[in-house]
């Protein structure tokens, strides 16, 4: 007798010691991200606040800082998509393909108020009706400015008051020659889409109308990007495709760090670009406008593949990533504007000087909320991105003309979208 | 009755059953439809020659060997040699170079003797094309004084010493032409020349601005002609396709330059296939009929890697780069490397003779061994993003070459539309490298292994 309930209570120990292994044998995710090594570093500390939530799900970070979209594309066609997966403008070419999962049962099963949580920001990652990734970071294109080089100009600092010709006279006034050379420029941009895209919708151009048709070649449209090119063409007060290569750079932000360029236009991330360079004094505004304001919202989203084996721990991880806890640290780290309302209306983010070790104008963000342009976050965004930039970089090299241009784009985007 | 003859004689390839046929992939080569014609595949010397080229005979040989020999190695046919600037204030030993420059048109040609060694070899193993590239003047002629760049990061070469490294680069190359029976076929003076090069990056590099760029060309133009050398100039080894256009527009504006240049070189770092795609098209409209190569790549990821990811990941870019970017010539950075990195076809260490495989030789190979000099690449229908080949025909023997990436982690099939009387096949997965698995005759369908990369050698009799 004696013998068979030492037995049972053996086999009790067996079964709870198997059952223990079991609860205890995590499911493993994978996770892809791009961006710098500080945004690395920056997910796998919100990883780490999400493993003492969740101690029977791993994540494992995949970062893939180079041919991001394209590098995804290949796993997901290779049947070996990341269950967690960064994505911006370019989701919807992903999710009209059947490639993420369409998170609207999860998000009901969990409770999740979509609006409370993010405001509006969710609706550009829905797709036919469905949602088909989380907002994790957000914030407007802004403008940064060099005050040293504003006070020496006499010039007043930019507001969201300020339209197209209150912009072009400070430029002049902030662009400095020595003979035929600039040696300060006064604004500085580029090919990337954000830029010359603010400029037309600015004007009240667009690329597509409201029926999704292509409205590229549109007189708004041409004397946006006309002014664009003047800029560095006519004007002279910004730098041209050859300028940067010849200063060493394909990008406007350096320039700004090196104290060579006075109005620059970018994200939240610049604030840590610049709060350690020495003897740089500089400040943040709103992006001006013309015919009407226009500005872009940067962002990206968590989305899961839907090949994933494990939808449900992969919803309880971006869940909890783009909760108060984890966004916190996007704001600690001074690493992007969280896409979390609260968080991004907190003391800690509106101080601004936890990250930008200085008192700067944070109520830019706030102030680009109604300025931000509804982008025509289509399947083919990113070939529309390519017909589009093909065109214009020749135009940004004084190749072709604008009338050509926008002509030639219109064109193509209707052989695109037809 | 002849395909069932081939299904019952041969193991290889069974036909898919119904549930794989999802998985069949059928593409079609167009043989009437040519596109460029490949100079070849190549590596470069920069950071290794110099240390492994003083390695014991048998492991120097061994490196040797594995970079060229088309039947033990991957068969390169292009080696590039790095015409180092002296820098000797660098961190990391293999960065730093011998010049052979004591002083002006002065030369001590028994220096950098590691590197010619290799340089020797690469010659000895059949290396028919070698690219000499500076990337930049030696200290003497620059404004820092030194070769690794200008410590504000703008340009070093002196304004008045773009002669004298254009006198520099061809005595160098009738030294190794002449007097070393090296096969130079081109001059490459200038190397990604859009960065802001300084010592603090910790290798030697110069920036040029467009005008020096072109003046330098010039400069380096008239001395080659003047020299009587056989050899051209491959320029301007531009870092990102993206920026490209910027040069190619001020080079081929210029009517002595888009006469003299061979090809335009670019880089593969930081590009995308629509960089690529937009920079054929912006050639295509204003400069046709520029050859280009892609001179310079390697994965831009920290980390080793020894296997199938990144070798599927190069796979993909040389994919791109000969389809997409229409490059002649495909060449990799480092082919030797001892850093924490994902370069280096062959990984060894800081200390001893190490001699470590990569997958990325062996499917580096699956193109370089079976796509000689001469051949024409031929358009390919019906692949897709999992499948993904490109085809090339021999003219000299007639044969035809598939190289198929199967970038899933499932086997998959395909088959491919009658062409020649039997096919060789090589592959390259997580069990072989570059492995001889079938040769005979045509099957209906050939296996692709999961992640793999696999080469068919299509006999014909329609040589030359």
């Amino acid at each position: 007798m004696r013998v068979r309930m030492i037995s049972l209570f053996a086999i009790s120990l067996f079964l709870l010691s198997v059952s223990v292994a079991v609860a205890q044998e995590p499911v493993v995710l994978r996770m892809s991200v791009w961006g710098s090594l500080s945004d690395q570093e920056a997910y796998q500390a919100r990883l780490d606040l999400a493993a003492e939530q969740f101690p029977d799900i791993d994540v494992e970070l995949l970062y893939t800082p180079d041919d991001y979209d394209q590098r995804i594309q290949t796993m997901m066609a290779g049947g070996d998509a990341p269950d967690i997966v960064q994505m911006a403008e370019a989701i919807h070419g992903f999710s009209s393909r059947g490639q993420l999962l369409a998170l609207d049962d999860l998000i009901s099963a969990s409770g999740l108020d979509m609006a409370a949580r993010f405001g509006t920001n969710h609706l550009q990652y829905q797709y036919e009706g469905s949602q088909y990734a989380l907002p994790d970071r957000g914030g407007a294109m802004i403008v940064y400015y060099n005050t040293d080089m504003f006070d020496a100009a006499g010039i007043d600092y930019p507001t969201a008051d300020w339209t197209w010709e209150d912009f072009l006279t400070a430029a002049q006034a902030l662009t400095l020659r020595d003979g035929d050379t600039v040696t300060q420029y006064g604004f500085a941009a580029g090919g990337w889409w954000p830029w010359w895209m603010s400029f037309i919708y600015q004007n009240g151009g667009a690329v597509l109308d409201e029926t999704g048709a292509p409205a590229f070649n549109t007189p708004e449209t041409a004397e946006a990007l006309q002014l664009y090119n003047d800029l560095v063409y006519t004007y002279g007060v910004a730098p041209s495709p050859e300028d940067y290569a010849n200063l060493g750079t394909n990008s406007p932000d350096p320039l700004f760090a090196q104290g060579k360029v006075a109005i620059i236009m970018t994200g939240f991330w610049n604030i840590a670009s610049l709060r350690d360079v020495p003897d740089l004094n500089w400040d943040i505004a709103p992006v001006w406008g013309n015919v009407e304001r226009g500005t872009v919202s940067f962002g990206s989203g968590l989305a899961i593949s839907s090949g994933s084996a494990h939808p449900e721990e992969a919803f309880q991880i971006i869940n909890f990533l783009t909760d108060e806890a984890a966004q916190t640290v996007i704001v600690e780290r001074g690493q992007d504007a969280p896409a979390n309302v609260a968080v991004l209306s907190s003391d800690l983010f509106l101080g601004g000087e936890t990250f930008a070790n200085r008192d700067i104008y944070m109520e830019a963000f706030a102030e680009s909320a109604d300025a931000i342009i509804a982008l025509p976050l289509i399947p083919q965004w990113n070939e529309m991105q390519s017909v589009m930039s093909a065109t214009l970089d020749e135009l940004f090299l004084n190749a072709i003309d604008t009338q050509t241009a926008v002509e030639q784009i219109q064109a193509d985007l209707e052989d695109l979208l037809q | 009755m002849k395909l069932l003859v081939w299904f019952l004689l041969i193991p290889l390839a069974v036909f898919p059953s119904n549930r794989q046929a999802q998985n069949v992939t059928t593409i079609s080569v167009h043989s009437a439809e040519t596109r460029q014609t490949i100079d070849g595949f190549g590596a470069s010397g920069a950071w290794w020659a110099q240390v492994i080229g003083g390695w014991s005979d048998e492991n120097r040989q061994r490196i040797v060997d594995l970079l060229f020999n088309p039947i033990t190695g991957i068969g390169l046919t292009i080696y590039r040699h790095n015409i180092g600037g002296g820098e000797q204030g660098l961190v990391d030993p293999w960065r730093m170079t011998e010049t052979f420059e004591t002083g002006a048109g002065e030369y001590d040609w028994t220096r950098d003797a590691n590197a010619m060694w290799v340089l020797r070899a690469a010659r000895d193993a059949g290396v028919n094309d070698v690219v000499v590239f500076a990337n930049s003047p030696p200290g003497r002629m620059t404004i820092s004084g030194r070769a690794a760049g200008n410590p504000g990061g703008g340009s070093n070469l002196l304004p008045d010493m773009h002669d004298d490294f254009a006198q520099y680069l061809v005595d160098i190359t009738r030294h190794l032409i002449e007097d070393e029976h090296i096969p130079v076929r081109w001059i490459s003076p200038i190397n990604e020349p859009q960065w802001d090069w300084q010592p603090s990056k910790g290798q030697e590099g110069t920036h040029y601005t467009t005008d020096e760029i072109i003046s330098v060309l010039l400069a380096l133009q008239t001395t080659i002609e003047q020299s009587g050398l056989d050899v051209e100039i491959s320029a301007i080894e531009a870092g990102e396709w993206s920026t490209a256009a910027i040069y190619a527009r001020r080079i081929y504006d210029e009517p002595v330059l888009a006469q003299a240049l061979d090809h335009f070189a670019v880089h593969s770092y930081w590009s995308s296939p629509d960089d690529k795609a937009q920079f054929v098209d912006f050639m295509a409209r204003h400069y046709p009929g520029v050859p280009l190569w892609m001179s310079e790549w390697t994965e831009m990821q920290q980390g080793r890697d020894y296997g199938m990811d990144s070798a599927l990941f190069m796979a993909n870019v040389i994919h791109d780069d000969l389809t997409i970017g229409g490059v002649t010539s495909w060449q990799y950075w480092i082919a030797v490397s001892k850093y924490n990195f994902r370069d280096g076809l062959i990984y060894t260490r800081e200390y001893g003779e190490e001699i470590e495989l990569t997958k990325r030789l062996w499917v580096m190979g699956n193109y370089s061994r079976y796509i000689q000099p001469g051949a024409i690449r031929l358009d390919v229908t019906g692949d897709n993003q999992v499948v993904r080949t490109s085809a090339y025909r021999d003219p000299a023997s007639g044969s035809i070459t598939v190289v198929a990436i199967n970038n899933s982690t499932d086997a998959q099939w395909i088959t491919v539309d009658s062409i020649g009387q039997s096919v060789s096949i090589y592959e390259t997965s997580e069990a072989n490298d570059l492995a001889a698995i079938y040769s005979g005759a045509l099957q209906p369908a050939y296996e692709l292994a999961p992640t793999s990369v696999t080469t068919f050698v299509f006999q014909t009799d329609q040589g030359t």
